[in-house]
């Protein structure tokens, strides 16, 4: 029995828990071509698709047909479901996950909602936040959708899905060294998934696997932001304070990150990381003012960036500390910090957090020094939100 | 030292640029921005001193010069090429082309090439799209949006290292190194190897047509050489088999990326305009692509947005409006796909109206069942009749 074969039946049940060492591993891969597309009306179609190549499930699949129900992209239509930007076409290849009919067992391609951000077709490549499968040939758009990233290519996908077909068809000793050499091969789809699968594989040597990987500085920074989340689920203990760690994070701080598309996948994990408390206020502020002193970007990148994570969670004498760590902190950078920018975000920070009256004269004392109109809104606004927070309080 | 030789010896003599895409950039170094001033609301100058110099004397290494730009501003449209995304910030580094200024021969950063912008090399060196330069070191995205198309500082420092490389190999190796990149598979590389070796090497057209066959070269690399090969060797390559070879070849639905798929909708558009491609091959061309290749409306609406008959003039412009008029109602007329229809009646708004083309018009939509189909005929109708009645 194969590798992937086992690793598949063991975890697609769990695939879509929290705080699982998510991966996606398609039970049915195939590449497949249109040969029929029919028109239901303007704007539904339903096509069947021939299996040209397996990638993974089980090879009687070649030949196999199995069908399509879509909905394009439509101004008057609102998205429901699955949504096409372009029209299915007779002889259109693509890479698709397929599952079969609760009742007629008849093979099915999948198309996951955009909407669904914990459809399988996010899980393993959660940062690039776009589904990747179905990946057809064909040609999206002149220019991406407002809102989005650029779309994996079909030809990226499609290294993927060979991928997949390698591991699904080497032994298991073999399948655990190919995902060692993909989760290093330089791809971002590849990295991820590859990292992912032997996490959940649980391999053995995993952890100080991981730990080389995330100091080797040729990984691409969708396979570290991926060691990372991976080895804070695996091993929170060991990994969250360690020096491999803050040694990684302060490389996507320092100024060097060169593409949109890493910084996007950085941000993702830095907020992911607080939402799931694998980051600290102690560690987080440090890093995010190192990255905005070190790094300029568009105005909007920041935006969410101001989160401190739900402090709230935290049992109440950590909370309070935490609270007073971050209000010290908003301080010293609206006080000291000579980059507007960062006495802004210093002032932002203060929405997360309840103040209490010494908070608030503190707040209020900036407010008399602040010359700036707009530190000045900022912090009146903060403290309005305190009040209204507390005014909702006590009404509960 | 080498590549000041080059760049005086493919600028001719009288000025005008032989092929008016290629970039050879005199000056082109990497600097750090060590002071940023703020002029009003959203104007900044940076001061900038030179750390590395890939292209020119190496004495420019420590220099200063200067760039002043607007900031965008949010709901406040920037002047597209000539805005900041990112404020300036002390310690950032870019990859910059420098010029001298007229008046005094110092050194400034240029944005952007104005006016217009259509005439600027780095802009035309890839074909449209966002110039590469300058190539800051910052995140230019908005919340979760990123420009299609634009190169990262990573890939362009990696073109300015090939820049460098060639500036100091010996003069009688460059057009060797140039061939070495024009398919080394990089898709900001290639067409500027491509663009630059044509311009340098009067045995280039020789082996451009030779990597015209090779397979592996990207879809900017040979986008740019069919381009490259129309200006300089023009009828020979323009009516050659090996063209329609490469032609073919882009619209054959095996195209897999999106990024691929704009600059040959740009080529083709282009070719068009400057007559490098005549109307026929061109429909015939454009028609194939949506045949064999699902697209999203949005791309078929640009990849059709054009004037072919703007230019005409007489009786060749009478020929060629009827020709492809027979043609498109042949397109609707026959069980080609909806895609087809809807494009080819998106082509009936381009040509000229007569009584004779509106009865035709007419008899088709009574004949037409699909309902997108027959809603754009009756909008090609609607404004048809309203010319014809003008007129």
């Amino acid at each position: 029995m194969t590798l992937a074969i086992i690793i598949a039946l063991s975890c697609l049940p769990e695939l879509l828990q929290e705080n699982q060492v998510s991966v996606f591993v398609p039970e049915m891969l195939v590449r497949g071509r249109a040969v029929e597309v029919m028109q239901v009306d303007t704007t539904h179609q339903r096509a069947t698709f021939v299996v040209e190549h397996v990638y993974s499930g089980g090879a009687e699949l070649a030949g196999q047909r199995f069908t399509v129900a879509a909905t394009q992209f439509s101004q008057k239509v609102s998205p429901i479901g699955v949504l096409l930007d372009a029209r299915l076409k007779n002889g259109e290849v693509g890479i698709w996950v397929l599952d079969r009919d609760g009742t007629s067992r008849q093979l099915r391609g999948r198309i996951e909602s955009p909407a669904d951000k914990d459809s399988l077709a996010y899980v393993c490549w959660r940062y690039r936040q776009q589904p990747v499968l179905p990946a057809r040939r064909v040609i999206h758009s002149l220019y991406q959708p407002a809102g989005s990233i650029p779309l994996a290519s079909y030809d990226a996908v499609r290294k993927w899905a060979e991928a997949v077909g390698r591991v699904y068809a080497a032994g298991q000793d073999k399948g655990i060294r190919l995902l060692r050499e993909l989760a290093q091969n330089g791809d971002l789809l590849i990295e991820p998934w590859a990292i992912r699968l032997l996490a959940r594989n649980r391999a053995e040597g995993l952890g100080s696997f991981l730990e080389e990987l995330a100091a080797n500085d040729k990984l691409t920074v969708a396979g570290q932001v991926t060691a990372d989340a991976v080895l804070a689920e695996t091993n929170p203990k060991g990994w969250q304070k360690s020096k491999t760690r803050q040694k990684l994070m302060q490389s996507w701080v320092n100024g060097k990150l060169g593409d949109d598309l890493d910084a996007v996948q950085v941000k993702a994990r830095f907020l992911e990381a607080l939402a799931k408390k694998q980051l600290d206020v102690y560690d987080w502020l440090p890093l995010l003012t190192a990255w905005r002193t070190n790094q300029s970007w568009s105005g909007g990148f920041d935006w969410m960036l101001q989160s401190v994570g739900p402090l709230n969670e935290l049992p109440p004498q950590e909370r309070d500390k935490q609270q007073q760590y971050v209000v010290d902190f908003a301080v010293q950078q609206i006080t000291q910090a000579k980059n507007h920018d960062l006495k802004q975000f210093g002032a932002r920070w203060l929405f997360s957090i309840v103040l209490t009256d010494a908070q608030i004269a503190t707040v209020r004392s900036l407010i008399k020094e602040t010359d700036n109109e707009d530190l000045r809104d900022t912090l009146r606004a903060a403290l309005k939100s305190t009040e209204r927070q507390k005014s909702i309080s006590k009404h509960e | 030292m080498f590549f000041l030789a080059l760049v005086m010896v493919v600028m001719p003599e009288d000025g005008q640029t032989p092929l008016r895409r290629s970039f050879v950039p005199e000056i082109l170094v990497r600097a750090k921005v060590t002071d940023v001033t703020s002029h009003g609301q959203n104007w900044e100058t940076a001061t900038l001193v030179i750390d590395h110099v890939f292209a020119g004397t190496a004495k420019l290494t420590g220099t200063r010069f200067r760039v002043t730009a607007p900031v965008v501003m949010p709901f406040r449209s920037g002047v597209y090429g000539h805005s900041l995304l990112a404020r300036f910030q002390v310690g950032e580094f870019g990859v910059w082309v420098l010029r001298r200024a007229k008046a005094d021969q110092g050194l400034f950063g240029g944005l952007e090439c104005h006016p217009p912008v259509e005439d600027c090399p780095e802009y035309w060196w890839r074909y449209g799209g966002p110039a590469p330069l300058p190539a800051r070191r910052v995140i230019s995205s908005r919340e979760g949006m990123i420009a299609t198309g634009r190169f990262s500082y990573d890939s362009v420092l990696k073109w300015a290292q090939v820049v460098q490389a060639i500036s100091q190999a010996a003069r009688e190796r460059q057009p060797e190194l140039l061939k070495k990149y024009s398919h080394g598979g990089d898709p900001l590389i290639e067409p500027w190897a491509i663009r630059v070796l044509a311009r340098t090497d009067p045995l280039a057209p020789a082996f451009l047509k030779e990597l015209a066959e090779n397979a592996k070269l990207t879809i900017p690399g040979q986008v740019t050489l069919d381009s490259v090969l129309c200006e300089v060797i023009k009828k020979d390559w323009q009516d050659s088999a090996l063209r329609l070879r490469l032609l073919q070849g882009w619209i054959s639905g095996e195209l897999g990326d999106d990024y691929s798929a704009r600059w040959i909708s740009d080529r083709l558009r282009a070719a068009l305009r400057d007559r490098e491609l005549d109307i026929r091959t061109w429909l015939r061309l454009v028609m194939g692509w949506i045949t064999n290749q699902s697209m999203s409306k949005s791309f078929r609406f640009q990849l059709l947005n054009v004037s072919p008959f703007e230019d005409l003039r007489g009786t060749k412009k009478q020929n060629e409006e009827q020709y492809v008029f027979d043609v498109l109602i042949q397109l609707i007329r026959k069980n080609a796909g909806t895609e087809v229809k809807l494009a080819a009646a998106q082509l009936l708004f381009s040509v000229s109206w007569n009584d004779s083309r509106l009865r035709t018009v007419r008899a088709l939509l009574k004949e037409t069942l699909e309902e997108e189909v027959r809603t754009e005929l009756r909008a090609v109708l609607n404004v048809a009749e309203q010319a014809n009645a003008d007129k």
